[in-house]
């Protein structure tokens, strides 16, 4: 998650002085989506369950949502 | 009540009738039936248990005081609410994950007190998923730190990202004070627990006077060398009370970001 938010950062040039609120929203989206991204699919070993656990949420939210599209 | 010109009062009083409610209210849903016990040798092992307790987080509130006394009579309040800031900002991941993973832990580790190895696992475990939950956070708060204050609290509390960055980087220390005094309590190791919080308490003044010296990141590089010296203390009693190695302290803390072959 650092590599990936050094290479944002790097990638963001002086945003973060022009524009602080955007540079902000960025590294912080980033960031989350990353964190979430490794820990539902690299497959920690001390983790294993409980992200077995929120990946049937996250299917159960997303068949939820299916089921309301038309 | 501050309606009514109560001023002052209303927090006050408000607050004194909240807690009278609650604890009303807990009494009647908690399924306990009190009576006065006058078993004195019972009495006795807990009043002293209960008294170590107090002791230690009269010593922790001790230790955040001085710290807030030291900064704001020799820096000034606008120094101190600074620090302030940076400070609570970077404990964030702390109070969403801590006090939820510790109450817990402790009441398990308690019942299988004379288990030191599944006290261990138990142990090794809370450090694994405190790191894999908490660092990540802390890696965000470091690079956001100067953004998220300029933005959410305005342009004058812009200095408040020095020590909130520093301090950020303290959280994995408190990966490790937690779950060591978790262990300590279950273990009844409460007097060396203070022995410890003592001494921290005055590395905790020390690195603070000598951190003013180069302001408020002086101050909060202090206070994480302060935070990484409680944390070997600690763990040095866990290691004399658990049958443990100090290579598992560093495989439970890397477990949490090490994927399976």
């Amino acid at each position: 998650m650092f590599g990936v938010l050094t290479v944002v950062h790097l990638a963001l040039g002086n945003l973060k002085d022009d524009a602080a609120s955007l540079y902000l929203a960025v590294m912080s989206v980033i960031g989350v989506l990353s964190y979430a991204a490794a820990f539902l699919f690299i497959p920690i070993t001390a983790l294993e369950t409980e992200a077995a656990r929120w990946r049937q949420k996250l299917i159960g939210g997303i068949s939820l949502i299916k089921a309301f599209l038309p | 009540m501050a309606w009514a010109g109560f001023g002052v009062w209303s927090l006050t009083l408000s607050g004194l009738l909240a807690a009278s409610i609650k604890n009303i209210w807990l009494a009647r849903l908690t399924p306990l039936k009190l009576r006065i016990n006058l078993d004195i040798e019972r009495m006795r092992k807990h009043s002293a248990y209960g008294f170590m307790i107090t002791a230690n987080d009269f010593v922790t509130y001790l230790r955040n005081e001085s710290k807030n006394l030291i900064l704001s009579k020799v820096a000034g309040p606008a120094f101190l609410g600074l620090y302030h800031k940076g400070e609570s900002m970077s404990r964030l991941p702390n109070q969403f994950f801590m006090s939820a993973t510790v109450e817990p832990v402790f009441r398990a580790m308690s019942k299988v007190q004379d288990d030191l190895d599944k006290s261990k696992y138990m142990f090794y475990r809370m450090i694994t998923l405190l790191m894999a939950y908490t660092t990540p956070m802390y890696v965000l708060l470091w690079w956001i730190a100067e953004p998220f204050i300029g933005v959410v609290y305005g342009e004058k509390w812009i200095e408040a990202a020095g020590p909130m960055q520093v301090l950020a980087t303290a959280g994995i220390f408190l990966n490790v004070i937690y779950p060591c005094g978790v262990v300590l309590a279950a273990q009844n190791k409460l007097r060396h627990e203070s022995v410890a919080l003592v001494v921290n308490l005055l590395v905790t003044i020390s690195a603070c006077l000598i951190g003013l010296k180069w302001g408020l990141r002086g101050v909060a590089t202090g206070i994480v060398i302060s935070n990484i010296l409680l944390a070997i203390h600690l763990y040095f009693l866990v290691h004399r009370t658990l049958p443990t190695r100090v290579i598992d302290l560093f495989r439970a803390a890397l477990r949490a970001f090490h994927s399976a072959p």
